[in-house]
C-alpha cells in the first residue's frame, strides 16, 4: 500500500523574489494576484505552466511568476503560445498582455487562435491607453478621450474585444475587473479549466496615464452577470451582453463575469493529435529511415 | 546508354500554355526516365498565372552520368510544342520537333474523348522518336491517374500517337532500361525529407512561391512521421509558432520566400536573443517587393546575413544541389540546437522547383540536440543563460521540474531576469558577449568551399548556381562552391582562391552580393558574372562567359 501526500499549493508557490515594477496602484497587481490564486486553487505544478507575453507594462507579468514563460515581441504572444501548446498539449499555456499588444498590433492573432480553438487562456490587461510608451491612444480608448496622440479627443471607434472574440468562434469569453480580485480569480480559474481558447478581458486601470477610466469610474458601472441571471451557454444572449459596453453605450453599465462558455468544440491540439497519433513532444526525434525511403518510391 | 548520335545526353523541352498539361507531361516523362535508371534533371519556366501564358516550358535533361542542372539554354535535342506560339518561340533551338505539324495530336486526343489529352499524344510521338517502348509511359500514366477510364483513354491516345509517329519519324535514339530505378525529387521535397529525417516535429508556413512545395510535401507526408504542420494567418505567426514549439522542446521550422521573410525579421532576432533553436527555409525568387514571383534569383543573400536589427549569432546554409538539400536541412537543425540559434537554409526557385535524381542514404543522418536538460534541476541554482566558455547554456524545456525561467526579448541576466529597468553595462557586456561568442564556435563546424579542378580561372559560386557549374567542372576552369555561407570557416581556402590568376564570382543577382561578401573577407575578386532576369545560369552560357 502506498500513501500519496499532496501538499496544497498557495499563491506564494508561484511567486519569485522580484517585486513587480509597475506603478503603485496599477491594475496589473490585481491580475497577478488573481492569476497566482487561480493557479494555486487548481494546484497546477509550476513546471507545467508556460506564461507567454508580448511587450508593454502588463507583458512584464511573467517575470513575477515562478513558471516557464516567454516575454517575446510586441503583439506576437498568441502565435508563440500556439506553438507551445501544439508541441506539448499537457502544458497549461497562458498569454498575458495589454490592449495595445493584443487588440492593436496583434489583434489578428487573437481572431485566428479563437477560430482554431487553441487551448490557451488569454488574459488581457485592458487599460485603454499605451502605458509603457507614456500615454498614447490605444485600440480601446473611448471616443473623445484626450491622450498624447489625441489632444483633440480620440476620433477612433474603440475595438469591442468580447464581441470580436465571440464572432471569431472563441469558446470562452469573459470580462473581469482588477479592482475585484476575488471575482477575477474565480473567472481566471474557470478560464484555466476550460479546454479551448479562453479570453479574459480585464478592466485594469492605468493610474498614471488614464485619468478617465479610473477604479471609481469602473466601480460605478460594473455589475456581475451571474447576479443578473445571465446564461453563459446562450451565444446570442452573450453577444447582446458583449455589445452593451462600449459599442451601444460608452457611458452605460458594464457587465463583468463569464459571457459565454462552450465545452463541446474540439481544440486545435486535439485535432492535431487525431492526425498525428501522439503530441509532437512525445513523437521523439528518431525517424525510421526505411519508412521515409518507402514513401519516396513512385 | 544507347542514344545514337547524341553521345550520352538528351535534352527535351516541352512548351505550351499554362493549363495545357506542360508540367504534368514533363513530370511524367522525367519519372519514366528516372525509373529506367537514367540520371534526370527537370526545370520549369512559368509565369504567375494559372491558365494562359502560351509558351511556358519544361526542360528535361537525361544522362548516363550524374548531372546537377538543366544543362543548355539555347539549344536542345527535342522540342515538344503543344501550340503554335510555343512552336514559333522555341523551334529555333531544337534539332527535332514534335508538334501538330508532324502528328495530328489534337485529333488523336479528340478521337478518344477529349482534346485536352493532346499532351499525352505528344508523349506517344516522342516515344516513337526516341524508340522508347510506350509501355513504360503507359505504366506511369496508370500510376498517376489510377486504373480506370481516364488512364485507359490516355493510354489509347498514347498508343495511337505512337503508331502514327512510327510511320513519320526515324528514331534518333534507342532508349532502354539502363539500371535500377532512381529516386527523383524536387529541391523542396529534398528539404522536406531532410527535415523529417532530422526529427523535425513542427512546421508552420504561409503559402508563398517558391516555398510552398515544401509546405505541400510536409502537409502530406509530415504527419506520418509525427510532424505537426500548420498553415497560420501570416508569416509573423509562422515563425513565432515555430519559436514556441522549439521552446517547448521539439525541433521546429518555418519556410517562406523573401517577402514573407521580411515579416519574420523581428522574431528571428527574438529567437537569437532567447537562444531558441529554429530553422527558416528561405527560398528566394526575383525581388524586390512582389518582384518575379515565379522566377529565380539569389538576391536575398545580404538579407540572410543580417535579417533582424541588432547583433546576434545565427547561421546560413545554402545547399549546392538537390541531393545536398537532404543533408543540409539536417545540418541546419543540428547547428540550431547545439548552439541554440536560428539558422537559415537558403535556396531559391531554381533549387526548390527543379527535379533531380538523387541518392538518399538514411544512414547519413545524425541528430545532435546539444545541451538539453532532461532531469529535474534545482530552481534556486538553475541559470538558463549561464555564462560558459562556448556561450552555450543547458536548456530546460517546460515540464522539467526546477527549470522554470522566463525567456525574454529584453536584455537579461543569467537567470533570465530583465535588467533593462536600470543601466547595467556589466551585465550587458557579459550577456551580449556570451551570445556573440557562439559565432566563433559555429564557424568551426562550417565546411570550407568545395574546391575542384585546377585552372588559372576559378569560378566561385554559392547555393544553386553550383548546379550548372558542377556540370561543366573540369574543363580548365576551377571551382569554389560554397554551401556554408555564414559564418565562414577559417582555413586554407582563401589562400587557394587568392593563388588563382582570376577569381570569377558567378551569381544570380545584379550587385554581386556574394562577390562583395567574399571581398570583405579578403578574397581578391577579379570579375563578376551576373544574371538577374529570372533565369538560372546554363552550361552553354557559362562556357562562354567564363
Amino acid at each position: 500500500m502506498s500513501v500519496k501526500i499532496t501538499l496544497n499549493k498557495t499563491p506564494m508557490d508561484y511567486a519569485v523574489n522580484r517585486p513587480p515594477i509597475w506603478c503603485p496602484g496599477c491594475g496589473d497587481y490585481g491580475i497577478l494576484e488573481a492569476l497566482k490564486r487561480a493557479l494555486a486553487g487548481l494546484g497546477i505544478p509550476n513546471e507545467e505552466v508556460v506564461v507567454v507575453s508580448g511587450i508593454g507594462c502588463s507583458s512584464q507579468l511573467p517575470h513575477f511568476l515562478k513558471t516557464y514563460g516567454i516575454h517575446g515581441i510586441h503583439g506576437r504572444a498568441i502565435p508563440i503560445a500556439t506553438g507551445v501548446k501544439i508541441a506539448n498539449p499537457r502544458l497549461k499555456v497562458i498569454v498575458v498582455g495589454g490592449d495595445g499588444d493584443g487588440y492593436g498590433i496583434g489583434l489578428n492573432h487573437m481572431i485566428h487562435a479563437a477560430r482554431r480553438n487553441v487551448g490557451i487562456t488569454y488574459i488581457v490587461s485592458n487599460n485603454q491607453v499605451y502605458g509603457l510608451t507614456t500615454g498614447q491612444m490605444s485600440p480601446t480608448t473611448l471616443r473623445g478621450v484626450k491622450t498624447k496622440t489625441t489632444p483633440y479627443g480620440s476620433i477612433d471607434e474603440p475595438v469591442n474585444p468580447l464581441a470580436l472574440a465571440l464572432a471569431a468562434g472563441a469558446t470562452f469569453v469573459a470580462r473581469g475587473f482588477s479592482g475585484d480580485v476575488a471575482h477575477l480569480t474565480q473567472i481566471i480559474a474557470q478560464a484555466l479549466s476550460h479546454r479551448g481558447f479562453a479570453l479574459v478581458d480585464v478592466l485594469s486601470p492605468c493610474v498614471t496615464f488614464n485619468k478617465v477610466n479610473t477604479y471609481e469610474w469602473f466601480r460605478a458601472r460594473v455589475y456581475k452577470l451571474e447576479e443578473a441571471g445571465h446564461d453563459p451557454s446562450d451565444y446570442w444572449q452573450a453577444y447582446k451582453k458583449a455589445v452593451e459596453w462600449p459599442s451601444l453605450d460608452p457611458n452605460g453599465r458594464i457587465p463583468i463575469g463569464v459571457f459565454y462558455k462552450n465545452e463541446e468544440k474540439p481544440t486545435y491540439e486535439e485535432e492535431i493529435i487525431k492526425i498525428l497519433g501522439v503530441p509532437p513532444i512525445e513523437a521523439g526525434v528518431a525517424v525510421n529511415g526505411k519508412a521515409v525511403y518507402g514513401i519516396l518510391q513512385y | 546508354m544507347k542514344i545514337d548520335s547524341l553521345n550520352v545526353e538528351l535534352t527535351i523541352r516541352i512548351s505550351g500554355a499554362q493549363g495545357e498539361g506542360v508540367e504534368t507531361t514533363g513530370r511524367t516523362l522525367a519519372t519514366v526516365f528516372a525509373k529506367l535508371g537514367y540520371h534526370v534533371f527537370a526545370y520549369r519556366q512559368y509565369g504567375s498565372i494559372i491558365k494562359g501564358n502560351p509558351a511556358m516550358f519544361y526542360q528535361i535533361r537525361i544522362s548516363d552520368r550524374k548531372i546537377y542542372s538543366h544543362g543548355r539554354w539555347r539549344t536542345y535535342d527535342v522540342l515538344i510544342a503543344l501550340n503554335d506560339t510555343a512552336l514559333a518561340q522555341h523551334r529555333g533551338g531544337a534539332k527535332y520537333v514534335v508538334s501538330e505539324k508532324e502528328i495530328p495530336l489534337t485529333d488523336i486526343a479528340a478521337k478518344h474523348g477529349n482534346k485536352i489529352m493532346k499532351n499525352t499524344a505528344a508523349l506517344g510521338a516522342l516515344a516513337a522518336l526516341l524508340n522508347l517502348n510506350p509501355k513504360y509511359v503507359a505504366e506511369q500514366l496508370t500510376k498517376e491517374f489510377g486504373e480506370g477510364k481516364v488512364a485507359e483513354a490516355n493510354i489509347a491516345v498514347l498508343e495511337d500517337a505512337w503508331r502514327a509517329a512510327l510511320a513519320k519519324y526515324s528514331p534518333i535514339a534507342d532508349v532502354e532500361r539502363v539500371g535500377e530505378p532512381r529516386l527523383l525529387m524536387s529541391g523542396a521535397e529534398a528539404l522536406g525529407v531532410g527535415a523529417v529525417m532530422a526529427g523535425m516535429k513542427f512546421y508552420a508556413a504561409y503559402p508563398m512561391t517558391p516555398a510552398s512545395p515544401m509546405l505541400h510535401w510536409l502537409a502530406q507526408w509530415g504527419p506520418k512521421f509525427g510532424v505537426a504542420v500548420v498553415q497560420p494567418e501570416d508569416e509573423i505567426a509562422a515563425i513565432n509558432m515555430a519559436i514556441g514549439a522549439a521552446y517547448a522542446g521539439v525541433r521546429a521550422a518555418t519556410g517562406t520566400s523573401g517577402g514573407g521573410f521580411d515579416l519574420m525579421h523581428e522574431a528571428f532576432g527574438l529567437a537569437a536573443m532567447i537562444e531558441t533553436p529554429v530553422v527558416v527555409f528561405l527560398a528566394q525568387r526575383g525581388g524586390p517587393s512582389t518582384g518575379l514571383p515565379t522566377e529565380t534569383e539569389q538576391s536575398d543573400l545580404l538579407m540572410a546575413l543580417s535579417p533582424a536589427h541588432g547583433e546576434y549569432p545565427h547561421a546560413v546554409i545554402a545547399p549546392r544541389h538537390i541531393e545536398e538539400g537532404l543533408y543540409a536541412a539536417a545540418k541546419a537543425f543540428n547547428i540550431a540546437e547545439k548552439y541554440q540559434v536560428p539558422v537559415i537554409v537558403l535556396t531559391d526557385l531554381y533549387f526548390n522547383e527543379s527535379l533531380n535524381t538523387v541518392e538518399f542514404d538514411p544512414g547519413r543522418f545524425k541528430i545532435e540536440r546539444g545541451e538539453l536538460l532532461n532531469a529535474p534541476v534545482l530552481w534556486e541554482e538553475y541559470k538558463r543563460y549561464k555564462i560558459t566558455e562556448n556561450g552555450i547554456s543547458p536548456r530546460a524545456i517546460p515540464g522539467t521540474p526546477g527549470g522554470m525561467h522566463i525567456a525574454t526579448s529584453d536584455e537579461h541576466d543569467e537567470k533570465g531576469d530583465v535588467i533593462t529597468d536600470t543601466h547595467r553595462p556589466e551585465i550587458r557586456k557579459a550577456m551580449h558577449r556570451k551570445r556573440m561568442v557562439k559565432l566563433e564556435k559555429i564557424a568551426e563546424e562550417m565546411d570550407p568551399p568545395d574546391l575542384r579542378g585546377g585552372g588559372e580561372v576559378v569560378a566561385a559560386a554559392w547555393g544553386s548556381t553550383s548546379m550548372p557549374l558542377m556540370d561543366i567542372g573540369g574543363n580548365g576552369v576551377g571551382l569554389a562552391l560554397f554551401r556554408d555561407i555564414y559564418p565562414l570557416p577559417d582555413g586554407g581556402w582563401k589562400a587557394a582562391l587568392n593563388g588563382a590568376k582570376e577569381v570569377v564570382v558567378v551569381e544570380v543577382n545584379y550587385r554581386g552580393q556574394f562577390a562583395d561578401y567574399l571581398a570583405s573577407k579578403g578574397v581578391k575578386v577579379s570579375r563578376k558574372v551576373l544574371k538577374w532576369w529570372g533565369e538560372p545560369f546554363s552550361i552553354d552560357e557559362l562556357a562562354e562567359w567564363l
